[in-house]
């Protein structure tokens, strides 16, 4: 065989991992149905047929349905429900039934033909969202047409084997995903789809390596070629050279190395190597995420963002609706701490329909949002806290305040907590009198003076991600100035190292939530920086807590020094990569 | 027959996953259900029928049914609807 150049495609990365393997082509967007005619007396078996073919379909999506990871299993597990009732409508069925019986077409040729009908009306739909749902018809119609053939093809091959096979396609649907999987497959390019759609959410879940959106995947990629696929990078390699096949093969097991030993990480407890006790907490967003955190050890959730009952809708929701929520959450989380972030809309935050104040601020960072929003609109403040209050009852919660400029926000934001518990006494409703009142620190003019602060509140919360941003006045929405959002900016570590020491110096819990916790190249440096409690999202525990444990304190403290005294950027990454590659 | 009118309430309208709770509710009655937007009309228990009636936040649509539980499934059928279908 002569040797092929290697050949790279890029595409969007949906789910991690490496796979490596031949490709199986699967071109089935394109159902092509020959115009077909039956006899007036095969018009009950062919009847018969289409009905097989809808109750393997019908059979093949439960199947599917009780075969997904239980966390992820509500979203996607309504998702198949749909499809179950798009092949089981009645009016579908009969209309095809009478495409058999009227016009004496065949199966495939009836349920082609009212598909195509389905699909003018859909087409006449103004509403982008809905018209995009004859996706969910077309996907159905394709597993309805895989049923008709799988009888007439021989019984045994009715599943076709995927194993160590990469699956090339135009476009995937959920079952298309977990056939995969089952069948053996390795991974998943597709020319169409996006990173939230359900297709690759399962892919995450199920973790195949998958990229999608790989425009001419089909026209490049041929039946039988050697692929690899590079699912944090989002890029597919044809035809591989030696070196290039050697690296990926050592990533591969190293990766699944590293997998294996994290998940003996998650039963140590959080000590770094000499002996400090780092507090390792999560952020959640929604209650939902409860799930995935429950079978990790944690030391509480150091972020809950409120938003999520707010957003959606245009109303707010009253006390009573939000004590119910945030009490189900206390009691699963039984004594583990709860900071809970009082309402923070605005800036990259999605604002719901409710929330418009009237005048639209032309730079939203910079507008009425966190905490300005909640003193400029006390009732609703007041309905949260009371609500945060009355849960607190069941746990160990902790009131957040977000977007803290002033010491007097501080101030008038705890005036209105005591006017709230006053209001709890005369209702005569149980709360704990005790819960600690924090800030977020992410105002460069609260953290320069964060000692000052500290008099004022039982504990800090660094949030990252905004203090970046102030600090160095870049809006990390905006393509064009993002590439100077640095979280080692100098200036930026100064203020978080100001932060910390502010913390000890005033005897108060000093935690770090914003995206930086979670990101493995920062761990040390925030370790040498004198912090004892990272909070993040979930799925980075693992790798953080890696870190930790196989980290000692002491003999970070010299190189973080340095660090913050770089003034070259260029040599400041590599100061970092020494940091994390010593032991 | 009763009829009543209703205004879709819910961010995304009357999309996939809002059509298949209607159709799980209405099929659990015994009357005639339709829903119509304007002149189209859709039979309330069928999951493409609803689709195709392309009704979005801010639709006013006709509910009506015909049927023996025709009041009781009037009811809860505006109570979904009403209810945003329990979206987050």
């Amino acid at each position: 065989m002569k040797n092929k150049n290697p050949i790279i495609l890029k595409g969007l990365p949906v789910s991690k991992g490496i796979a490596i393997g031949n490709s199986y082509v699967m071109e089935h967007g394109k159902n092509i149905v020959k115009e077909k005619s039956i006899k007036k007396d095969q018009v009950l078996k062919e009847i018969k047929k289409f009905d097989k073919a809808i109750l393997l379909t019908v059979s093949e999506l439960n199947k599917i349905k009780n075969k997904i990871n239980p966390s992820v299993k509500n979203n996607i597990g309504l998702f198949l429900d749909t499809h179950i009732m798009l092949v089981k409508d009645k009016s579908f069925i009969n209309n095809i039934k009478n495409r058999i019986r009227k016009h004496l077409n065949t199966s495939e040729w009836a349920i082609n033909n009212e598909y195509l009908s389905i699909k003018e009306s859909f087409d006449d739909i103004d509403d982008a969202y809905i018209k995009e749902r004859i996706d969910d018809v077309n996907h159905v119609v394709t597993m309805i047409f895989k049923n008709l053939k799988q009888r007439k093809a021989s019984k045994s091959s009715s599943k076709k084997s995927l194993t160590n096979l990469i699956i090339v396609t135009d476009d995937l649907s959920p079952a298309d995903v977990v056939l995969a999987h089952d069948s053996g497959s390795l991974g998943i390019i597709s020319a169409f789809g996006g990173r939230s759609s359900h297709s690759s959410i399962l892919t995450r879940s199920l973790e195949l390596p998958s990229i999608v959106g790989v425009k001419n995947a089909l026209s490049i990629i041929k039946n039988g070629d050697e692929l690899i696929i590079d699912g944090e990078q989002g890029i597919i390699i044809i035809n591989p050279d030696n070196n290039i096949r050697k690296y990926y093969t050592q990533l591969q097991k190293n990766q699944a190395k590293n997998k294996k030993s994290l998940s003996t990480v998650l039963k140590r407890s959080n000590k770094t190597l000499d002996k400090i006790k780092i507090d390792i907490m999560a952020n959640l967003e929604l209650p939902q995420e409860l799930k995935i955190i429950n079978d990790k050890k944690i030391d509480g959730i150091g972020l809950f963002r409120t938003e999520y009952l707010y957003v959606d809708r245009d109303d707010f929701p009253s006390e009573q609706e939000q004590y119910d929520a945030y009490k189900k959450i206390v009691i699963k989380m039984k004594k583990t701490p709860i900071y809970f972030r009082t309402l923070d809309i605005g800036a990259d935050k999605e604002v719901p329909d409710n929330i418009k104040t009237g005048s639209i601020a032309r730079n939203p960072a910079l507008g009425l949002r966190g905490i300005r929003y909640s003193l400029n609109y006390n009732t609703i403040f007041i309905n949260q806290i009371k609500a945060i209050l009355r849960a607190s009852y069941f746990g160990n919660i902790k009131i957040m305040l977000p977007m803290i400029t002033t010491i007097s926000e501080i101030h008038k934001a705890k005036e209105l907590i005591s006017m709230a518990k006053e209001t709890l006494r005369k209702e005569k409703k149980k709360f704990d009198d005790s819960v600690s009142i924090g800030i977020m620190v992410e105002i460069p003019s609260c953290a320069v003076l964060a000692s000052r602060f500290a008099k004022h509140v039982d504990f800090f919360s660094i949030g990252t991600n905004d203090l970046v941003q102030y600090t160095l006045a870049i809006d990390r929405v905006d393509d064009e100035v993002n590439y100077l959002y640095n979280p080692v900016n100098s200036a930026v570590l100064y203020l978080i190292k100001t932060i910390i020491a502010a913390g000890i110096k005033h005897n108060i819990p000093v935690s770090l939530c914003g995206e930086m916790a979670g990101d493995p190249n920062y761990t040390r440096l925030l370790l040498g920086l004198g912090l004892k409690s990272f909070s993040m999202h979930p799925s980075a525990i693992p790798e953080i807590k890696n870190i930790i444990i196989n980290s000692d304190l002491t003999k970070l403290n010299r190189l973080c020094k340095k660090i913050i005294e770089c003034d070259s950027t260029i040599e400041k990454n590599i100061l970092i990569k020494k940091l994390n590659s010593s032991v | 027959m009763k009829e009543r009118k209703i205004i879709i309430n819910n961010k995304l309208g009357l999309h996939a996953r809002a059509a298949a709770k209607i159709v799980t509710l209405t099929n659990k009655f015994d009357s005639i259900i339709n829903i119509a937007n304007g002149e189209k009309i859709a039979d309330a228990k069928s999951i493409m029928k609803i689709l195709m009636l392309s009704a979005p936040k801010g639709t006013e649509v006709k509910i009506t049914a015909d049927g023996k539980d025709e009041l009781t499934a009037l009811d809860s059928l505006e109570e979904l609807i009403k209810g945003k279908f329990d979206e987050e």
